[in-house]
């Protein structure tokens, strides 16, 4: 198999753990449909992503463990940034089918867009503030690879902080 | 004064206000996020008690579950870092940490974290932190003891 110098391990190692924005998974994974050292790496990493779920469930039975299922979605934050403009844009047609056509109507679909995003902004501020932290362990951990050592993943009891715990070979 | 002032209608001036208010309140957004990364190397052994200042919380964290004593601050790294940004740390025993936000939902920040050993990979993870809060990555052997590596992210 020829090896391939267009992806880093490192990248695919991110596609396995849907790390990577949308665009540039799809692109990926056409690229891997006809380079098969690619797709090797790609099964590979999604491969040790499965054993350590089931090796790390088995080995730290004692100790509490949160290891939620690996999410196929795209981090949120960076779709809604992307499309902010585009978003102030289709809410202003939208509302302009409301008010009416005409540039009157655009202008207060406009505005309204305005307050609108004003008041989902303020809205998005207060949920965020205060003591507001979401529940569940400090963090939440989708993949680890440790090129061959064992790894552990605690929560503590008390303060639900992850600690991933790795030895060295 | 015959400006143009006069001709423009009270509502686009109403209009243009509400725009500014709200184009400086998203200012932040639009220059796209920040990610406030402090990354604390710490050296945790089992000799004599000891617990450096401002490492009592993560002592305890760890204490309470491996039987490490001793916590002293080998460094400590304030990065501001934007998406997909790579922030580098120098660890003991020829060791780089390289850490990358790859996005944010708000509540949670999503890392890409690598740890190389003379260059070449030994660990690597990828989490979603709470906003604000910390997770620590313990192991790597260091005379007599651990490195533990206390990475805390926040947007804002
Ligand atoms: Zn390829």
């Amino acid at each position: 198999m020829t090896p391939c110098n267009r992806y880093t391990k490192e990248f695919i190692s991110r596609v396995a753990d849907n790390e990577v924005r949308q665009e540039a998974h799809s692109v990926f994974l056409r690229h891997a449909k006809t380079c098969a050292a690619c797709a090797e790496t790609l099964a590979d990493f999604r491969q040790m992503g499965q054993l350590f779920s089931s090796h790390t469930e088995a080995e730290v039975g004692r100790i509490r463990t949160e290891l939620p299922p690996i999410t196929v979605t795209a981090p949120q934050g960076a779709q809604n940034r992307k499309g902010l403009w585009g978003w102030i844009g289709r809410m202003g047609q939208g509302l302009a089918s409301v008010f009416g056509r005409g540039a009157m109507g655009l202008k207060l679909a406009s505005l309204s867009a305005v307050a609108l995003i004003l008041a989902v902004s303020l809205y998005t501020w207060q949920g965020d503030s205060g003591n507001g932290m979401v529940p569940g362990p400090s963090a939440i951990v989708n993949s680890v690879d440790t090129y061959g050592s064992s790894v552990m993943i605690i929560e503590t009891p008390e303060s639900h902080h992850t600690i991933i715990w790795f030895s060295e070979t | 004064m015959n400006t143009g002032l006069k001709s423009v209608p009270v509502w686009m001036l109403a209009w243009l206000t509400a725009f500014c208010i709200v184009l400086s309140a998203f200012s932040p957004a639009l220059a796209g996020t920040t990610y406030h990364t402090r990354v604390k190397v710490i050296h945790a052994t089992k000799g004599k008690a000891g617990v450096d200042p401002g490492l009592e919380a993560i002592a305890r964290e760890i204490g309470s579950e491996f039987n490490y004593t001793r916590f002293r601050r080998i460094s400590e790294k304030a990065m501001s870092l934007s998406e997909g940004q790579k922030g580098r740390i120098t660890l003991p025993g020829n060791r780089d940490l390289i850490i990358t936000p790859t996005g944010s939902n708000g509540s949670r920040i999503q890392y890409h974290i690598r740890i190389n050993a003379k260059g070449n990979p030994v660990f690597q993870t990828g989490v979603r932190l709470q906003n604000g809060s910390s997770v620590t990555i313990g192991g790597p052997r260091l005379k007599k003891g651990v490195i533990l590596i206390n990475i805390e992210g926040r947007t804002r």
